[in-house]
């Protein structure tokens, strides 16, 4: 039987990264070189909303944990598409099915974070959360959860000051997070450039994480539109579609918003 | 081999062609069987979005809206098809070469459908993480509660209400049978924690904990020296913002203070004083108390983080408690005073090492008390030495072998009188001269698997041996527990075990036991039990049979003898869920027969604790904002007592010796009581927060029964009331968070 699980994992690593449609670097190989295909193709889906194709890359990832259940990397991808689903769920306004991915999400990030903690996934795990405040339907759940989420990203920030991602999530939070809780447009836009900063002077070595770029502007983009400065708002778009041409969601949806939004 | 990479590879293009892809065989494959079919829900409505895959190949597609799928298989002979949908349980099955291709595969709704096992039976656990039965801020929100973490463990099934105090009787046995771990570190319940008004143990402030964990029994080999239950607390790590908070209540004044020193240190400190005097100055009071119940604790922690995995805690709390209350025994009517300081040191160490986490927590703890009520004149201190270390492995993902062991060293110093006949306890009465130094040492020592053998199923088994020097003897306890999450998301549990205390030192002085020698207490326990759901919305029955051998025991007369024997059945039952109007609420019922040697006349009959009904019902809503009401009901069967029939005078001491009648044949009435709460959460500016909270306990006014207590000649009897009449509380806290940077 392990045998032919190892079999199957030869077969994977080697014939995945086509399969998903995207390109992964010629030098990886093993699980490396399937789980940086499977970002890739997670974030394609992500940018052209379609849901099935992200729905697809999610269910590959499950099925290779089968195989390896312990590998970090496949668990932090599996948790990144659960929560690009999460996002479009409530997009959808399918709560339910937005909270049981997120929960998912949740788990695996933990099982991260028990076998050796790292950035990218503290940070990951403290958006998650917060997207489950905001799913909780209790507004008291952000005091016992709130402090939670940010506990995580603070660690993430002491682990990896410098990961654009962390900057990214805290930058987020921030956007959803009460002033008198520490958040707010102000230090979202602070936070969401100096991720954008980063971001620019960032080259990950795959397969390590390299999601988050034009999503620095886009939610820059939002805390600009929230503060009424729209002009910046349009140039913050703009810079996202730049780094993903025809990402969906400001093509249809931010954009076409400035219009109705006043100075 | 490499045919069947080619193969594979072909394989998954098809698998990531897109939800509910129609597989075909591509270009230069060869042909082979296509697997076909269908998964919906046990009423018929196709699932969509399941994940149907060959675990063999990893092939596999994505439901589409008619729920249908279709894989190519190109390995030879049987293979396993796995489907698995968020929400549902998998299901697995095994597909035959000449198997139909109109498979039907049906899902059960479920929770806990590919999330980990985390149930296991009589564990209760409150925390923000997933899996818990209570979160923190139920824990302090719980109607007549007052934030104490042990009277809301009371509110979990498994827990009797002995009294309105805050011991923890579980499953049908004494409360000295639960212990209470703070960071790994027990914490003293010596036996005589016993006061007029009730049992009376001192707890943590609950705004100090992260994490509580209850077992109402099954629980593993790491936990030693328990018979029925433990509570394991879990004080709070690194603060995530600096922050001061003040609170100020009917009865108690207290402050906190959490602050980060620098990214790696950490520090809190917290101040409680507790006086109930202007508590009972405005609601009035049945009992006569001077002084009514004072005193204070503080505490402080440092947490040192000097690697991300690893860190370094130190926890101290100092506590002192005292009260004097008016009490009427039928030789004697009096003061009852007591007074109650101890501390206890807690360092801890923790980190993780790839797959291997150790931990070490060194202890150290000081209880002193000193009781006055006629004849009876105690003093006792108690010094607690422990060291405690643990090791996880984790070896496969499936699997974590703990290993660990525990030194602990008890100091026991009595001095003092108590009655020789507890009918006389009057000044000048007869009494047994106390005046000894007790020292047990123990030593443990334990080993356990927590294995995951299949994705729906969980097994700890594991062993832990004991040797005291006060019994002079090892004990031995296997013990095992299992999940199983069977189809329709039911999560089937069961645990066995074998369980050890070593009675209390005072047991083992002469003066009271006579020399008899006394081994430690065993208990064998059985626990069955099913779950449904999980977090805010589940359903829980457990059904548990406990045997008791060994017991030693207290006769009415203060002295000790051992040999007793019991047994505890019982039903525990948990419900939670959101009902009409936004409510959300909970139900604990227990029901159980606790019968045990009664240590007057040797009988086997109810034990003391044998309260066959208890039920609490909680039910909250958010009424608007940061405005939130709850309710709590609570009912228990009266506690059992052996009533006095009659009484003979003896000239000689001047005092009337009770005649008694049957062990345990009558009971003191039911307990009933409904309190009512409410919470109003406001932020002021960018960095302050406010809450006002009332509260009303037993807003029926019903006079609940402590005990009764009986005329000088045992003629008449009369209901001594339980503490809490209508009473009103209320009060406030701030806080201050430090801007976030």
């Amino acid at each position: 039987m392990t045998r032919r699980f190892l079999a199957s994992f030869a077969v994977i690593v080697t014939t995945l990264a086509p399969a998903l449609g995207a390109q992964a670097s010629p030098a990886l190989t093993g699980t490396a070189k399937w789980a940086d295909s499977a970002s890739r193709e997670i974030e394609a889906a992500n940018a052209a909303g379609d849901f099935a194709r992200l729905e697809n890359a999610a269910a590959v990832l499950d099925r290779a944990l089968t195989v390896t259940p312990n590998d970090r990397l496949l668990i932090y991808y599996r948790a990144f598409a659960l929560y690009r689903m999460g996002g479009q769920y409530m997009g959808r306004k399918q709560n339910d099915e937005a909270k049981k991915a997120l929960e998912e999400s949740d788990r695996l990030l933990e099982q991260i974070e028990k076998i050796a903690p790292a950035g990218d996934a503290l940070a990951l795990r403290g958006g998650v959360i917060g997207q489950l405040i905001g799913l909780s339907g209790n507004p008291l759940a952000g005091m016992t959860m709130g402090p939670k989420a940010s506990g995580l990203v603070d660690r993430a920030m002491e682990l990896e000051p410098t990961n654009p991602r962390v900057w990214l999530i805290r930058g987020m939070s921030a956007m959803f997070t009460p002033k008198m809780f520490g958040g707010g447009t102000d230090k979202a836009e602070r936070d969401l450039r100096k991720a954008a900063e980063l971001f620019a002077a960032e080259h990950p070595v795959p397969p390590a994480p390299s999601w988050g770029h034009a999503d620095a502007y886009i939610w820059l983009g939002q805390a600009l539109q929230k503060e009424k400065r729209i002009d910046e708002a349009r140039t913050a778009y703009q810079k996202a579609l730049e780094l993903q041409p025809g990402n969906m969601w400001v093509q249809q949806v931010l954009l076409p918003s400035l219009s109705t939004s006043k100075e | 081999m490499i045919a069947a990479v080619r193969r594979f590879g072909i394989l998954l293009i098809a698998c990531s062609a897109g939800r509910g892809a129609q597989a075909q065989p591509a270009d230069g494959a060869p042909p082979g069987r296509i697997v076909r079919g269908v998964v919906r829900t046990s009423d018929a409505r196709p699932i969509i979005g399941a994940n149907v895959f060959v675990i063999e190949t990893l092939d596999g597609v994505v439901t589409g809206e008619d729920g249908r799928f279709a894989i190519p298989v190109r390995v030879l002979g049987e293979v396993t098809l796995v489907v698995r949908r968020l929400g549902f349980a998998e299901r697995r099955r095994t597909v035959g070469e000449r198997d139909a291709t109109d498979l039907v595969i049906t899902l059960d709704a479920s929770t806990v459908s590919l999330t980990a096992v985390v149930v296991q039976a009589g564990q209760y656990t409150a925390s923000e993480e997933r899996g818990a039965t209570l979160t923190p801020l139920e824990v302090v929100t719980t109607p007549g509660t007052a934030a104490d973490v042990n009277r809301a463990i009371q509110s979990l099934p498994g827990v009797q209400a002995g009294d309105e105090g805050t011991a923890l009787f579980v499953r049908g046995g004494d409360f000295t049978e639960s212990r209470v771990f703070l960071n790994d570190a027990g914490t003293l319940t010596p036996v005589q924690l016993q006061a007029p008004t009730g049992t009376f143990i001192g707890t943590v402030d609950p705004f100090l904990l992260d994490g509580i964990f209850f077992s109402s029994g099954g629980f593993g080999a790491r936990y030693g020296d328990a018979l029925s239950g433990i509570a394991a607390l879990r004080t709070q790590g690194r603060p995530v913002r600096s922050s001061v908070t003040l609170s100020a209540g009917l009865a108690v004044l207290s402050g906190s203070v959490g602050m980060r020193v620098s990214p790696n240190l950490a520090v809190r400190a917290a101040g409680n004083r507790t006086n109930l005097q202007p508590m009972f100055r405005v609601n009035g009071s049945r009992r006569d108390y001077d002084p009514p119940p004072h005193g204070y604790d503080l505490s402080g922690s440092v947490i040192y983080t000097y690697r991300p995995s690893g860190e370094v805690k130190l926890f101290a709390i100092r506590q002192t408690n005292a009260l004097a209350v008016g009490v009427e025994e039928a030789s004697y009517s009096g003061d009852f005073s007591f007074d109650i300081s101890g501390h206890h040191a807690i360092a801890t160490w923790r980190d993780v090492f790839g797959v291997v986490t150790p931990t070490i927590t060194a202890a150290t703890s000081r209880f002193a008390r000193s009781t006055d009520f006629g004849a009876l004149l105690l003093g006792t201190t108690t010094n607690h030495a422990q060291l405690f270390a643990q090791t996880e492995w984790q070896p496969a993902a499936a699997l974590v072998m703990r290993g660990g062991g525990e030194l602990d060293r008890l100091d026991s110093e009595y001095d003092g009188t108590i009655p020789a006949f507890g009918y006389d306890v009057k000044p000048g009465a007869r009494v047994t001269v106390l005046s000894s130094r007790r020292s047990g040492n123990r030593v443990g020592a334990f080993m356990e698997a927590d294995w995951r053998p299949v994705s729906r199923g969980r097994v700890v088994a594991g062993v832990r041996t004991d040797r005291s020097t006060l019994t002079d003897e090892r004990t031995v306890d296997p013990r095992v527990s299992g999940a199983w999450i069977a189809p329709r998301g039911i999560t089937l549990t069961a645990a066995w075990g074998v369980y050890h205390q070593v009675p209390d030192p005072l047991y083992f002085d002469d003066s009271v036991s006579a020399g008899l020698p006394l081994g430690a207490m065993r208990a064998h326990q059985r626990i069955l039990g099913a779950q449904v759901g999980e977090g805010d919305r589940m359903a829980r029955v457990e059904a548990y049979d406990k045997r008791y051998d060994d017991l030693a025991q207290r006769t009415r007369d203060y002295d000790v003898i051992g040999d007793g024997t019991g047994r505890a059945r019982g039903v525990d039952v948990f419900l939670k869920g959101h009902l009409a109007l936004g409510i959300t609420g909970r139900v604990s019922y227990s029901y159980v027969s606790s019968r045990r040697t009664d240590p007057d006349t040797r009988v086997v009959t109810r034990a003391p604790f044998d309260v066959t009904h208890t039920m609490t019902a909680v039910a909250e809503r958010t009424i608007v904002g940061g405005l939130r009401a709850s309710m709590a009901y609570r009912y228990a069967t009266g506690r059992p007592f052996t009533p006095v029939t009659g009484s003979l005078y003896d000239g000689t001491r001047q005092v009337f010796v009770p005649e008694y009648g049957a062990a345990m044949s009558e009971r003191l009435p039911a307990f009933r009581r409904l309190d009512l709460s409410a919470s109003y959460f406001r932020p002021v500016g960018s960095t302050l927060q406010t809450v006002a909270f009332v509260s009303v306990m037993n807003i029926l006014d019903r006079e609940n029964a402590q005990s009764f207590r009986y005329s000088p000649d045992y003629s008449t009897r009369h209901l001594v009331p339980s503490l809490f009449e209508r009473s009103v509380y209320f009060g406030g806290t701030i806080t201050w968070l430090k801007e976030n940077r």
